[in-house]
């Protein structure tokens, strides 16, 4: 059973498959189907994108997209792609946590090591930690607050 | 409890130099603490120190090649956070900072954040006159 979603980017449609969970989005001469990364494989993405100069931008859009869309968007679609799958994984202009704090809380509040999160879907336990933290005092700042015993100095125009 | 400042990014400087993109300063002083008791006494009659352990973050807007560069080389920098409240001013200054490691959090609407993780020898609060 599929459900048209809300229109989010003119030109693209988005289609959830209730019962797979897959989303199926047309638009721009592509027909794709976009499932849900597991918090393992996020967790794994982030860390190969890491390297000694920063965050590998370039890399993290091929290879996200190489992991959720089935078939993967063309190379001039890749950020527009990107964008919106990370959109519908509750990943918009919402700062998440960094990958081993999402780790540590897990671990720390519900008990689930890395190892019992590998499988499940990322969205889903993204939007778990972000509802039990609370929200930022304004927008541009992390939305938890400092971990206890912590200090935080919120930097204006930063 | 948790304890939140402000400050203007102008007023936090690292090594005399102003950081782009830095969202936030997060720290953490832990001062080690041990009981002396008695013979004789379940109470403890006195307590005495160990070390001092400063832990901060450095929460930054995508990357800064500056930090990066500090990761990297592993030299001594110092932080400087100038608050202002008003007429009233407070500098929290870190002293002797090394980086230990970096971590990234996803954030698509500012292509991700970067957190520096470092510690410090000191950190020194002070009040300062408007």
């Amino acid at each position: 059973m599929e459900l048209t979603l809300p229109s989010w980017i003119d030109g693209l449609s988005v289609d959830r498959d209730l019962r797979s969970g897959h989303y199926r989005v047309r638009g721009f001469g592509v027909d794709t189907t976009l499932q849900v990364w597991t918090f393992g494989e996020r967790r794994r993405l982030l860390e190969a994108c890491l390297d000694p100069l920063g965050f590998n931008d370039a890399r993290f859009l091929a290879e996200f997209n190489r992991l959720v869309y089935t078939p993967v968007p063309p190379n001039g679609l890749q950020a527009l792609f990107a964008h919106l799958a990370l959109y519908l994984f509750g990943i918009d202009d919402r700062p998440v946590l960094s990958r081993d704090q999402a780790d540590r809380w897990l671990a720390y509040e519900l008990g689930v090591l890395p190892s019992h999160s590998d499988k499940e879907p990322a969205p889903e336990l993204d939007r778990l930690i972000r509802g039990s933290i609370a929200r930022p005092a304004h927008a541009d700042t992390p939305s938890y607050e400092p971990d206890s015993g912590w200090t935080r100095i919120e930097v204006d125009g930063g | 409890m948790a304890t939140v400042f402000t400050a203007n990014s102008s007023g936090v400087l690292i090594n005399n130099t102003q950081v782009e993109g830095l969202r936030t300063i997060e720290y953490q002083v832990v001062r080690e603490q041990s009981d002396v008791h008695a013979v004789g006494s379940p109470e403890r009659v006195a307590v005495y120190y160990g070390a001092t352990r400063v832990k901060g973050r450095l929460h930054v807007a995508s990357t800064n090649a500056d930090l990066d560069a500090l990761t990297q080389s592993g030299e001594a920098f110092q932080v400087v956070a100038n608050l202002r409240h008003g007429d009233a001013g407070r500098s929290v200054a870190f002293d002797d900072c090394y980086m230990e490691r970096k971590e990234f959090a996803l954030n698509s609407g500012s292509h991700g954040e970067t957190v520096y993780l470092f510690t410090a020898t000191r950190v020194r609060e002070e009040d300062s006159a408007g």
